[in-house]
């Protein structure tokens, strides 16, 4: 949105203040100023030149060389004329064409885009060339010249009716153009809760607080001057039409807009159409309020305003047929629709050059009722979007009588007939009580009574009834939909009065120092012993693909699908985060062999969980490493290792499932372990199912695991058993066995704990598996401490201890003892 | 016998003093002092000598044999140390040889981030709260003040995964979480994931990182807001660094302000990379709006407080000059190893 400077004087004194000024205080006290658009500065050094000669460049083959007059003084005996040389690629450059010279010191976006680059004098391979010879968007005006490509520039002649004054050589283009005026670009989302600021009266009424000046009053028409009227209107929808009036006026001439009229369109964004069509437009971008003219002699002297009927059609302003239903409010006459309420109007009713009398309709519809309207068409309107925005049905009485009062000074022979209106909405007072202590405590700030009053009143807040330090706020009709509350008051005055005006105020020291977050505490140090064994970590989307769902075999019913997603590539939640991260091993695989990741983030189940406050999808945080190698077979055990480390540090009670766990298809079916820690199942370790990376001609193991990080985190008790230690030296003797390959060390380990209470560990050190001892054999060798508590360990114990572990493997694990 | 002494104290010297390598003073240290050495033939003889011999002899042994050990000794330890000199010498090592067997790995930036901002939080007395990312619409917007056709809805395009089930659009989900289990006085932070329908470009992700920080206690006001807002600026930017609150407009507070810091590129001379303006936008903030406090059963005439988030991911780029936030979730080894 653009606001213009120019019509804002109209209604509150800002002689002599700069411009950005504006924009800073606008920004500082009310909304955000995205840009000041100065015209006349951005366009000095750019005026009117006029070529006498074309030649063609001799080493370019896009290049023309050509002479510019860019200044004619003198009369006819005595003239000076000034001539330069530039050099150019316009497609459409001709002699006796009136160009736009960019001079050099002036500033233009190069190939209309970026930043502004100041123009120099300059050799274009090899010929010199004195500044530029612009097209319509190197000097923003591609809005005034539309042009057909980038490299077509702007032909002035072209566009005469855009130009009241003959067109002077040497003048500068701000001038020709009438552009002295300042615009302040307004990004929508600034004002969304504001409708009264999507008029430049709203916004005159805050620069008229800011700067501590009058606003000057709407000079509006009494609407007492008119005659007997045969319009009828009847409103079938008042719920969403909460007002409605229309009038028509006769004697209308259709013509180009006035000047101030005009230059009030180019400022503000808008074409300048004609004086009926602009003058609508203008109360819109004053006011805030929209309003549509009918060509009274096109529609039947009864509107309506109805619900569409399915089967009905109409073609709109912008030419697009429309099917219309029940959903949609439109207004029609006796025949047919005319309208689309609040949107956009009929194509055949529209104002032409013969219109001579008109139907102005200034009205409120509902705001949501629009907005679902545009949201079903695929479009959205100037008057859309002020109605979306909820402005006040108020606002359509007082824009009609300012309409009448601005047409007749423009069309004084106009005729108005009577005024037709139909409301529904509550039009009493609404009142807020506040306490001007509340202000100051909310504030944090010491405002004197009288300063809050002052800010209220400046905003056309009504203030009575002093009472016990308690004030009664009027609100005013234009801020009804956003004033509601004591608080919004509270922001009134302190934006107003200045944030920064305001002295900060430390909030009283806590003593309930930070409480730590157990869960991202564990994260932590996971993550630290991650990082220090040689994982890094990455962080994936929370989306899959149908396609990853498939390879990975999940059921449509344990996966969410996305209602509304940006791609098939990312439409489900991720229900392990072993999915994405394979991915990224295949993507790194590229650059690099060796590859340690790992993530900790939230995956998501179909499964609906209940906390305290709702019932969701299932969401827990998950753990996943991967860990590949080249030339490593059974990267499984180095990622075990590093696991295990994790598990030893906080005191786990692992245990390995092995024999009944199904496997998941994901997975090597024989390199697959559950993972249960104080016997709660936390996930698994596996390797990669090497069918899943055969088509991508990867032939490395990948080995992996996947922990639900809040199980794990709430099977961790870190619970430290401490032992006195012994102060008797103890021994050690080591095992070599051959056994069958399907025996879990795991059993071994824990069966061999039990034998002695003077075993006080149980170490592998060496694991071999070869032809030479059976393919379903593996040797084990492994190391045992003993200790006694008491006094040194005999050597008797420790060779009936040796005996029993030997009687044990050999008759319950029918294990081969190595010498 | 005397003479004898004499002589042997000589050659010995003289021996010993000529020794330059370690194998010499060995064989040396057997021929003067091993059991067949003359000092030891000496000392045999002495039994056999008178006692006045003894007398005047003994000593004299005794005292040949320690000038001979300290001056053998002396000279082993040198020739020692020249020869290990010598050794070292032959032994030198590249030490800019890399044999990187053991890598470190990387913690992704955004991760270290977050770590420093929960550390400033919980520094200055924060909990550190976490929700569901699949979040209820009564968390996500009615809660917050958004009712269903609030145009606030289309500012936070949303995934929904059923109509009243949304995948959060922001941290804020956790503000009514947050009151309901912790309950008043509140100082929380909620760090995390947050996602927005639309699509990604350089500068926007659809999936980014948020952390919104909470405070709700008795007659909070927009002064203290802006005090806690300022001190965290100044902890993680430097003390340099200004803030500067502007209206803003965000349902779930009232008053809304935009949080912006000075530029800090140009400290506020105005430069591109602050669109000559002298600021940037960290984000938004404001104090709780009383339907909110009200969605969490808190009587807003009794309590008040003020909310603010900004974006972590955008930080991260304005910290590592990061040309595109898409490597962020790349998942890309040559983004994440640098950090
Ligand atoms: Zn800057």
């Amino acid at each position: 949105m653009l606001v213009s400077l120019d019509i804002l004087k109209k209604f509150v004194d800002l002689e002599g203040v700069d411009p950005k000024e504006i924009a800073d205080k606008i920004t500082e006290h009310s909304f955000e100023v995205d840009n000041c658009l100065n015209k006349a500065s951005a366009f000095s050094n750019i005026v009117v030149g006029k070529i006498s000669k074309v030649e063609n460049h001799p080493t370019a083959d896009k290049l023309r060389i050509c002479d510019v007059v860019i200044s004619k003084t003198g009369g006819l005996l005595n003239k000076k004329e000034k001539t330069v040389k530039i050099v150019c690629g316009g497609t459409n450059l001709e002699k006796g064409m009136f160009v736009v010279v960019a001079l050099p010191g002036s500033f233009v976006k190069w190939h209309g885009e970026g930043e502004l680059v100041e123009i120099k004098e300059t050799e274009l391979r090899g010929v010199s060339s004195y500044g530029m010879i612009c097209a319509s968007d190197e000097i923003d005006l591609s809005d005034i010249f539309p042009s057909k490509s980038e490299k077509e520039i702007i032909d002035l002649s072209l566009f005469k009716n855009k130009i009241k004054e003959e067109i002077k050589i040497g003048e500068n283009i701000a001038n020709l153009l009438k552009l002295n005026d300042v615009s302040f670009d307004i990004d929508n989302i600034a004002v969304t809760h504001r409708p009264d600021l999507w008029g430049h009266y709203g916004i005159a009424r805050e620069l008229s607080v800011i700067y501590k000046k009058d606003l000057k009053p709407l000079e509006l028409d009494d609407l007492s001057n008119t005659t007997h009227t045969q319009l009828k209107i009847e409103i079938l929808n008042d719920s969403i039409c909460k007002n409605y009036n229309a009038v028509k006026i006769n004697n209308i001439k259709i013509e180009q807009s006035p000047e101030w009229l005009a230059s009030a369109m180019i400022s503000t964004g808008h074409n300048s159409i004609n004086n009926i069509v602009d003058l609508t437009n203008y109360i819109m971008i004053e006011l805030g309020q929209p309003l549509h003219a009918f060509d009274a002699s096109k529609i039947s002297n009864k509107i309506f305003v109805r619900d569409g009927k399915v089967g009905e059609k109409i073609k709109t302003l912008d030419g697009r047929e429309v099917e219309l239903d029940e959903s949609v409010l439109i207004i029609s006459d006796s025949i047919r629709p005319i309208g689309i309420a609040g949107v956009m109007g009929g194509f055949e009713s529209c104002i032409s050059d013969s219109t001579n009398s008109i139907v102005i309709e200034s009205a409120n519809f509902d705001g949501i009722s629009i907005r679902k309207t545009m949201q079903k068409m695929g479009i959205r309107t100037d008057a859309g979007v002020r109605y979306e925005k909820q402005i006040d049905p108020e606002f359509a009485n007082i824009a009609l009588a300012r309409f009448i009062f601005l047409l007749k000074q423009i069309c004084p022979k106009v005729v108005v007939e009577s005024v037709q209106k139909h409301s529904n909405y509550n039009n009493s007072q609404k009142t807020i009580s506040i306490s001007f202590d509340f202000v100051r405590s909310r504030i944090g700030v010491d405002i004197p009574n009288l300063e809050i009053i002052s800010i209220l009143k400046k905003l056309g807040f009504g203030v009575n009834e002093f009472e016990d330090d308690f004030i009664n706020v009027d609100i005013p009709y234009f801020r009804n939909k956003d004033i509601n509350i004591k608080e919004d008051l509270i922001e009134e005055i302190a934006r107003i009065y200045g944030y920064n005006n305001i002295t900060p105020a430390r909030l009283l020291p806590s003593f309930d120092i930070g409480r730590d977050n157990g869960l991202r505490k564990f994260e932590r140090r996971i993550k630290d012993i991650m990082i220090d064994n040689g994982f890094s970590e990455v962080l994936n989307y929370s989306f899959i693909s149908g396609n990853d769902q498939k390879e990975f075999d999940f059921n449509d019913n344990e996966v969410i699908k996305l209602l509304n997603s940006l791609s098939v590539d990312q439409d489900r939640m991720r229900p392990i985060l072993a999915i994405n991260l394979l991915k990224n091993i295949k993507s790194n695989l590229k650059n690099v062999d060796n590859i340690k990741i790992f993530e900790i983030e939230r995956i998501f189940k179909a499964d609906a969980v209940s906390d305290k406050f709702s019932e969701l999808p299932f969401q827990n945080y998950h753990f996943s490493a991967f860990l590949t190698e080249n030339g490593n077979n059974i990267p499984f055990y180095n990622l075990k290792n590093y696991l295990e480390k994790i598990f030893s540090l906080f005191k786990l009670d692992i245990e390995y499932g092995v024999m009944d766990e199904v496997v998941p298809a994901y997975c090597h079916s024989a390199r697959f372990a559950k993972i249960f820690s104080n016997e709660i199942d936390v996930g698994f370790i596996s390797e990669i199912n090497p069918m899943l990376t055969l088509k991508d001609k990867i032939k490395q193991r990948i080995s992996f695991f996947e922990i639900d990080f809040e199980k794990l985190y709430e099977s961790c008790k870190e619970k430290i058993n401490y032992e006195s230690i012994s102060k008797f030296q103890g021994s050690y003797m080591d095992i070599s066995m051959i056994i069958n390959k399907n025996i879990l060390w795991q059993n071994i380990k824990n069966d061999v704990l039990n034998i002695s209470p003077f075993i006080a560990e149980v170490e592998l050190f060496d694991v071999y598996e070869g032809e030479n001892i059976g393919d379903d054999k593996i040797s084990l060798a492994f190391k045992i401490s003993l200790i006694d508590k008491e006094k040194t360990i005999t050597s008797t114990i420790i060779e009936n201890t040796y005996k029993n572990i030997v009687d044990v493997l050999k008759n319950k694990f029918n294990a081969e003892i190595r010498q | 016998m005397m003479k004898k002494l004499e002589q042997l104290r000589k050659i010995a010297t003289d021996d010993i003093s000529r020794a330059n390598d370690s194998k010499t003073i060995e064989d040396l240290e057997i021929k003067y002092f091993g059991k067949k050495s003359e000092l030891s033939e000496i000392l045999k003889s002495i039994v056999s000598l008178s006692n006045d011999e003894k007398r005047e002899i003994g000593p004299a042994v005794n005292s040949l044999k320690l000038e001979l050990f300290s001056f053998i000794e002396n000279k082993k330890n040198e020739i020692l140390k020249s020869e290990l000199e010598i050794k070292m010498k032959k032994e030198y090592i590249d030490p800019t040889i890399d044999l990187k067997n053991e890598k470190i790995g990387h913690l992704h930036p955004a991760t270290q981030l977050r770590y420093r901002l929960e550390d400033i939080f919980k520094s200055m007395g924060f909990v550190i709260y976490d929700g569901p990312q699949i979040e209820t619409d009564f968390f996500n917007f009615e809660a917050l003040n958004i009712p269903k056709n609030h145009p606030a809805r289309d500012m936070q395009d949303t995934f929904y995964v059923k109509d009243d089930v949304v995948l959060r659009t922001h941290t804020s989900n956790c503000q009514v979480r947050a009151l309901k289990e912790l309950g008043v006085s509140l100082k929380a932070v909620v760090p995390g994931r947050v996602f927005r329908n639309e699509a990604s470009d350089a500068t926007h992700e659809h999936t980014f990182n948020q952390i919104e920080c909470i405070v709700v206690d008795e007659n909070i006001s927009i002064a203290n807001l802006i005090s806690t807002v300022d001190g965290f600026v100044k902890k993680i930017f430097g003390d340099n660094v200004k803030i500067r609150l502007r209206p803003g407009y965000f349902p779930f507070v009232e008053p809304g302000f935009e949080l912006d810091i000075s530029c800090l590129v140009c400290g506020g001379k105005k430069c591109p990379a602050c669109k000559h303006t002298g600021w940037l936008e960290l984000g938004g903030t404001g104090m709780i709006h009383p339907n909110v406090l009200k969605s969490a059963d808190i009587d807003s005439s009794h309590y008040s407080g003020f909310a603010f988030g900004f974006g972590i991911d955008r930080m991260m780029m304005q910290k590592y000059k990061i040309e595109d936030i898409r490597w962020s979730m790349s998942g890309d080894l040559r983004f994440v190893n640098q950090f």
